[in-house]
This record gives structure tokens, sequence and C-alpha cells, in this order.
């Protein structure tokens, strides 16, 4: 059986590196796009749904909000669903629902906290394998 | 009769007097209008233009705020990275204390630069709250709780006393923390060791909500003090750069207080410290019944 894996959708190359440090240290198979277009792409490209996309939602260009909107046509042409976590530098209660409401399935906010990374995928792992 | 005709002749001259008269003062009036006319001109010009101006402003830092916080979160996880030996030991403790303090300094310089987009955003009006339930002793526990190991490592004593029957609030729980740790936060700063900061709340007879912020630390000056009061612009200008590193905390604290129709007050005197109490007002406050 293969690691659940995980699409990291970041910008800016340290953010990658760090982000790519954390998730294969907690076992898990780390994906990268550094821009929404190359997230589609990838979707498109996977014969199954990640176990969580980590979308970036400020990069230039296409936005992750923007990208995830895409990325859920995709998913109704495919017929499946992929968890879809923003990630976001502006850790405000606002934002929040924000990002729910727009149709982000979580959120996490930056810098990236190991703990609740951990405790976010873990929660997912465990409900693909229940 | 003569009388008669010469009054007629004398209201005549009297009217065309006056007409005279009022023709100038007409004249004064309309050159007056259009000065003023010319004046609004140039008025709502200006506005405009130092609306504009503000707006480019806001833009700006809330761009730049983003470009500093990108690198800074790499530098933050890095740091942690580093600090909890994710992959292995660091080979040598100095390193783990060293990544420790980059760690440290990265979420100080993060924490600075959000207020900072935070006082922009209140300048420019754009500052929305997301209000909702909460507990109040728990906010209060959470604030605190991220400022223990500042307040370790400065040996500065927190001490909390919070009545249990505290109510919970209606406001924005995010903000409401925000005002605490910048509070807490500042009195660390500025209490020397073995010295204390005290945090107490409590319920006004009105039912307004009153959180105390207590240091024994340096104290601020009267004339500082005014600045206090004054908006960002001046206090940013020369409050925090007498209090090198005071960053944006305490006018942050008093326009989110205000923000929720709230009021910050600061009792202080130099060398005995400073007291800051925020109250709420008795609307914000929803009872424990009321949320069980």
């Amino acid at each position: 059986m293969s690691l659940p894996s995980v699409l990291l959708v970041e910008d800016y190359p340290a953010s990658v590196l760090v982000g790519t440090m954390m998730l294969e240290h907690l076992g898990y198979t780390v994906e990268t796009a550094s821009s929404g277009p190359e997230a589609i792409e990838k979707v498109s490209a996977a014969n199954k749904p990640f176990m969580a996309i980590l979308m970036d939602v400020q990069m230039p260009g296409m936005d992750g909000f923007e990208a995830m909107r895409l990325i859920r046509e995709l998913e109704r042409e495919k017929g499946c669903r992929n968890t879809i976590i923003a990630v976001t530098a502006q850790a405000l209660a606002g934002d929040r629902e924000r990002c729910l409401a727009a149709g982000m399935d979580d959120y996490i906010s930056k810098p990236i906290s190991p703990a609740i990374l951990e405790k976010k995928m873990a929660a997912l792992a465990k409900a693909i394998n229940a | 009769m003569k009388d008669s005709t010469w009054t007629t002749a004398d209201l005549d001259a009297r009217v065309a007097e006056r007409t005279a008269e009022l023709v100038i003062t007409n004249e004064q009036l309309n050159n007056k209008l259009a000065s003023c006319r010319l004046n609004a001109q140039e008025l709502s010009k200006t506005a405009a233009a130092a609306k504009e101006a503000n707006k480019a402003m806001t833009l700006f830092l809330g761009d730049m705020s983003h470009e500093l916080r990108t690198p800074l979160n790499a530098i933050i996880g890095f740091s942690d990275v580093i600090q909890s030996e994710l992959f292995g030991a660091a080979g040598n403790s100095k390193y783990v204390e060293y990544a420790k303090d980059i760690n440290q300094s990265g979420i100080y310089l993060l924490r600075l630069t959000n207020d900072l987009l935070d006082v922009s955003r209140i300048q420019a009006g754009k500052l929305t709250l997301s209000e909702e339930n909460f507990d109040l002793s728990s906010a209060i526990d959470a604030s605190l709780r991220l400022l223990r190991d500042e307040a370790l490592a400065r040996r500065v004593v927190l001490s909390l006393d919070i009545p249990g029957d505290l109510p919970f609030m209606y406001a924005d729980q995010t903000r409401i923390k925000q005002i605490f740790i910048n509070l807490i936060s500042n009195a660390i700063k500025f209490t020397p060791a073995n010295g204390t900061v005290k945090i107490g709340a409590s319920v006004l007879p009105d039912g307004a909500i009153r959180v105390v912020v207590a240091d024994t630390g340096i104290g601020i000056a009267p004339d500082d003090l005014l600045k206090v009061y004054e908006r960002y612009g001046q206090v940013a200008n020369s409050l925090t750069r007498a209090n090198e590193g005071a960053g944006l905390g305490l006018p942050l604290a008093k326009a989110l207080t205000e923000q929720h129709g709230g009021k910050l007050e600061i009792d202080s005197a130099v060398g005995r410290g400073t007291t800051i109490s925020v109250t709420f007002p008795a609307s914000l406050g929803v009872s424990r019944k009321a949320v069980s």
C-alpha cells in the first residue's frame, strides 16, 4: 500500500522546502506545485484524489481560490473529491469563514505549525483508512 | 404738500443710495461666493488627493507585509524544524538554542508585521470584526500561555486574578486576544526582572466587562502618555522610537478596543508602573447560562 499523498501548492521555494520536510517527516508522500495552473495539472494527471491539497492562497497570477474553483470543476468531471486546505498568512478569524465559504475544506494559517499539521493530516489519514 | 414732495425726492434719493450700496454688497458677496467655490474646489481636490494617497499607502502596506511575511514564515518554519530536531540531533545543544532564538525573533517580527498591516487596515476603515460567542477567561488564558516563555525569560512573574463566573463575550475573539496579547507583552517588556505583571478581570455594576493589565515596570512619562492617546501616526513617529521596540501594540490595542465600542485607559507613573484597563460595554457580555 502506498503512503497517502499530499499536494503542496506554494510559490515561495523556501516555504515549499519547509512544508515538504514536515510532511515527509510525518510519513506522507509529497508532490509540489509552484503555481495554480501547475496544481491543476497535477490534479488532472493524478489517477486518484490526494489525501490533502495544501493550497497557498496568495500566489502571483492565479491565486489559491481560483485554483481551488478550477480543481472543483475538474473533480466534477472526474467524479472524485480532494480535501483542499487553504494556507494563508492572514491569521484572522474572518479569513477562516471566507475560506470555508469559498469552498475550501479547511484552513491553516502560516507559519504552518508542525503540531497542527500533524493533527490535521492524521485526522485525514484516519478518515481514509476507516 | 411741499413737505411731502420733498419727502418723496428724499426717499428716491435714499432708495437710489441704498440700491447702489446693495449693488456693491451684492458684488462683494458674489466675489466671496466665487472665491469660496474656488476654495471648496481646491479643498475637494486636496481631499481627493489625500484619499488617493491614503489608499495607495494602504495598498503598499498590504503588499509589503505580504512580501515581509513570506520569507518570515519560511524562517520560522525552518528554525522550528531545527529546534525540534525533527531530523535528528542538531549535534550541539547551542545550535538548538540559536534556532530557538531565530524562531522567537521571527515570530516577533511577524507579529510586528501583522500589527502594521492592522494599523493600515484600521486607518483605511477596512477592519471588520467577525463576532462570535466565546469564553472570556479562556481567551485570557490562551493569551497568557503564548507569553509565558517571554515572561520566564525576562524573569517577570505573571499573576492572574479572574473570577470563576466571568461571562462569555460576543465579540471578535481573535481581536480581543490580540488586545490582551499586545497589552501583556508590552507590560512584560517594560518590567524589569523580578517585577510582576498582574492580569485581572471583572464585571462592573453596570455590566461592563473590564480587563486590567498592571505592571511594576518603568512607567510612561506624562508627555508620552498624551502621545499614546493620539492617533497611530504620531505614536508611531515618536513613542515607538523613544521606547524602542514598543511596536504598535498599544495604539493597536486601543483602536481594537474602540472598534468594539470599548475604552482603553492608562494610568501610569514613571518608576512605579503602568496600569492599563480595557472596558467593554455591557452589551458584549453573554451570560454563561445563555451559552451552555
